[in-house]
């Protein structure tokens, strides 16, 4: 095995921990991921771009400064990229959309800064679904990006750049956003670890807006050491977003160990039978659930029935909340201050053009079903109705968490679907979400871990699936915790796609 | 809850109120996209949400405003700012004529 694949086999943990020892250079690992993502880009446009004379020279600095004898960052040399929706000062953000492409951000948003002073070496900024509207990759005006296991299949939305690229070993940590399961569900089309944090643990500031009651950011990682790593690096409270909390951040790499050092014993787990019965749950997805549930049994963990008897209302409600959101969120972009604009005789001429040139259809369904809910004759049937049967689908997670201590649940009913299936029909699109909205909705910490694969049929290739995990507010540490302890009683995070080449 | 509109008033006057202009094509097809998105959300009106308040954010104890004082960042200079404005006069942001 050449060098380089060594160092692309390693976990984002285990490279830092070789940076910090010397064992290998910044610059060795940063060269290693450029010549893989050279390798995997002409098929995957998992980038939107790639800075490599910078990444290098982030990564000789760090090669110096450890020569020097000062002190490392817990991410030292560790290549990462992030998706295109958190501002980069002076690298192109273009969040998937037309309406920003060419603006480069006057600002460092607090997800790269943090990165930057943790060590991360970044890459580049990674596809997605313009401003975080989609499932599968394809709401953009750029290139379309395959799911890396196979080419012919989505990789999941919003986030499908940053798994698509994590998958193909492009870089080694990839953060995501997630306002309605835009980080866990790439992550379990992917065979990945992605981890969404309880709202306000991660600061927002920096990360464009689309829902900003739900938008949270977090990591995709090849193993759940690297996502509590990535997790541990971005948490804690941010002057700049008001709604970032000020709580202590714990360890997360000692809830990683303890769950695969220790097991599960004493730990319950939480499942709501009903909602398996739900119409479209693939079989080979509840089969791959029912599995992972065993791995914890194995573990140690018991099982226990709860309820979410608001479950099947999740979708309705996330889409009118989601949208009210978006197009207040969507106002700003108006060909004014900064990004695309159509020159027209009048101001509102010139609004309406550039908006028109700017959003795709996504942006364009969301902005005029949010309008539509958040009208003075809608509002109360709509928008206030949705935001009380929020309040009571937090009350049943609420209800649920005192008898478990996390929630069980596929993350996605279905493996990844081909490349155009659900184009034309954006509710089959949103259904998608039905497993994973929940957590958005009452702000919980939630993760999505690799729990197998389909097996391969005439029908469709050998495709990954995700087990979710759903944790109290601010319970990441139990997340990792069962997470690691799955993990080490399972090998399908070692599986890597064969897409470039061998990684 | 079914709209008083066809589904192209509907999505005319929708279009009209977020500052979005709408090819006849696309006005159609989001116009028929959105009753059936609508049909979906009115499922919620079966919910029976008596006396349930709307959701708040959970409580966020040592967080949130900041003291009511202008706060000048230093790293963010006009320059930069102006950088990427689409037109500029001077100084200053240029627009269309809004009022005659």
């Amino acid at each position: 095995m050449s060098t380089r694949d060594a160092i692309l086999q390693l976990s984002a943990r285990s490279l830092a921990a070789a940076v910090h020892d010397g064992s290998i250079s910044a610059v060795d690992a940063t060269q290693a991921y450029l010549d893989r993502l050279s390798a995997t880009e002409p098929i995957l446009h998992a980038y939107r771009c790639t800075i490599p004379e910078r990444a290098l020279a982030e990564a000789e600095a760090i090669d110096a400064a450890r020569r020097a004898g000062e002190p490392l960052g817990p991410l030292a040399g560790v290549p990462i990229a992030l998706k295109d929706i958190f501002v980069t000062e002076g690298v192109a953000t273009t969040c998937g959309s037309r309406i920003l492409d060419g603006w480069t951000p006057p600002y460092q948003g607090t997800h790269a800064r943090r990165g930057a002073e943790a060590g991360a070496v970044l890459l580049g900024k990674l596809a997605m679904d313009e401003f975080g509207m989609g499932s599968s990759n394809e709401n953009t005006p750029f290139d379309p990006v395959p799911n890396p296991w196979a080419l012919d299949h989505v990789p999941g939305g919003s986030s499908g750049g940053s798994a698509a690229a994590v998958a193909a070993r492009s870089c080694a940590i990839g953060l995501g956003s997630d306002t309605g399961g835009s980080i866990r569900q790439p992550a379990s089309l992917c065979n990945l670890v992605g981890l969404k944090p309880s709202y306000g643990r991660v600061s927002r500031h920096g990360m464009i807006a689309f829902a900003s009651s739900l938008d949270q950011a977090g990591p995709l990682a090849r193993e759940v050491g690297d996502a509590a790593l990535a997790l541990q690096v971005l948490a804690g409270h941010d002057p700049h977003d008001a709604t970032s909390l000020d709580e202590p951040v714990p360890d997360y790499l000692a809830a990683v160990d303890r769950g695969a050092g220790e097991g599960l014993g004493g730990l319950k787990v939480g499942v709501d039978r009903r909602v398996l019965a739900l119409e479209g749950l693939d079989a080979d997805v509840r089969e791959r659930f029912e599995a992972a549930l065993a791995v914890l049994v194995g573990a140690g963990a018991t099982l226990c029935e709860v309820s979410l008897p608001h479950f099947d209302h999740a979708v309705a409600t996330y889409y009118v909340l989601c949208t009210a959101e978006a197009s207040s969120n969507l106002a700003r972009y108006d060909g004014i201050r900064y990004g695309l604009r159509r020159a027209r005789p009048s101001l509102r001429e010139s609004y309406e053009a550039t908006r028109h040139d700017g959003f795709g259809s996504e942006v364009k369904r969301r902005i005029l079903l949010g309008t539509f809910v958040l009208r003075a004759e809608s509002y109360a049937d709509y928008y206030g109705r949705a935001m009380k049967v929020r309040t009571l689908i937090a009350r049943d997670y609420a209800a649920a968490f005192t008898r478990c201590d996390v929630i069980a649940s596929p993350t996605s009913p279905v493996p990844g679907w081909r490349l155009g299936e659900k184009l034309d029909d954006p509710l089959a699109m949103y259904l998608s979400d039905v497993f994973t909205i929940g957590a958005n909705l009452a702000g919980l910490p939630a993760i999505s871990i690799p729990a197998g694969f389909s097996p391969a049929t005439e029908l469709r290739p050998a495709l990954p699936i995700g087990l979710q995990l759903i944790g109290p507010r601010l319970g990441e540490p139990v997340l990792l915790r069962v997470a690691a302890a799955h993990e080490a009683a399972t090998d399908w995070h070692l599986r890597a796609p064969l897409v470039g080449g061998a990684g | 809850m079914p709209s008083d509109h066809a589904p192209h008033e509907l999505v005319d006057t929708l279009a009209e109120l977020a500052r979005l202009e709408l090819s006849r094509e696309e006005a159609a097809q989001l116009g028929a996209q959105i009753e059936t998105i609508l049909g979906y959300i009115r499922s919620l009106q079966t919910v029976d949400v008596d006396k349930v308040p709307e959701y708040l954010t959970a409580e966020q104890p040592g967080s949130g405003l900041r003291p009511d004082q202008v706060a000048v960042d230093e790293s963010f200079a006009m320059d930069r700012a102006l950088a990427g404005v689409p037109v500029l006069r001077g100084r200053l942001v240029a627009v269309p004529k809004f009022k005659d």
